[in-house]
């Protein structure tokens, strides 16, 4: 039996439908997946076009490219961090990735006077409330609730989630 | 590695290969482009050229 040794490579005469479709990886090793992937895809001349690894989409890289189950699982066979093929007939079309290619700005679904709660850096875990945005640098000032003298705290803005939106009537 | 603030392509260097814009260290996502004149996606980004890109930079 023969067996597709080049992962993609070579011509089988077969056409298969430019498509996106997504792999299955580790956690916080998504970028690292699709340097490699679009390494070893340019040695192996692999029929990918582009590797998507969206910020907001963890544990998941998605492929542009050929949809030939067999030649791909071949590719990724041995790869690190990779946990396999999301298979089926799972195909996604650009539309439903747009929102990846373009994020909005980070700040804009919060508002002066919202709850927020710190999701990482020191202050991970304290609730505070908005009183400020800057929308160009997408940074945030807030006033801590624990805090015993209130000052005010310049962080990131995708540094919070929203927990209680200001009541905008 | 280090983003363009305009046209987000990934690089080492001091200044971006392809546009000439400043860096940045703050970036997000990534996008590898393999066939520029094939992909939709380097289509719907308006990209031309291959190459790692930023899906988003600060």
């Amino acid at each position: 039996m023969e067996e597709d040794k080049e992962g993609g490579g070579e011509a089988t005469g077969q056409e298969f439908p430019h498509t996106i479709f997504a792999i299955k990886t580790a956690l916080g090793h998504e970028k690292t997946v699709a340097e490699n992937l679009g390494q070893k895809s340019k040695r192996k001349g692999a029929h990918i076009f582009s590797i998507i690894a969206p910020t907001k989409l963890r544990g998941y890289v998605l492929i542009e490219g050929e949809k030939n189950d067999k030649a791909m699982e071949e590719l990724l066979k041995g790869m690190q961090y990779v946990r396999g093929l999301v298979g089926g007939e799972l195909t996604i079309s650009i539309d439903e990735i747009e929102h990846y290619l373009e994020p909005k700005p980070i700040v804009a679904d919060i508002t002066e006077g919202d709850i927020v709660e710190i999701i990482n850096g020191p202050f991970k875990g304290e609730k505070a409330r908005v009183k400020q945005i800057d929308t160009g640098k997408e940074e945030i000032t807030v006033e801590l609730f624990e805090a015993m003298v209130s000052i005010p705290v310049t962080i990131k803005g995708d540094s919070v989630r929203v927990l209680e939106r200001e009541d905008r009537h | 590695m280090l983003a363009c603030k305009k046209c987000m392509f990934l690089t080492d260097q001091d200044k971006c290969p392809l546009c000439g814009g400043d860096l940045s260290k703050e970036w997000q996502g990534m996008l590898v482009i393999l066939d520029w004149e094939t992909s939709k996606v380097a289509e719907h980004m308006g990209i031309r050229a291959n190459g790692k890109y930023a899906l988003k930079v600060r």
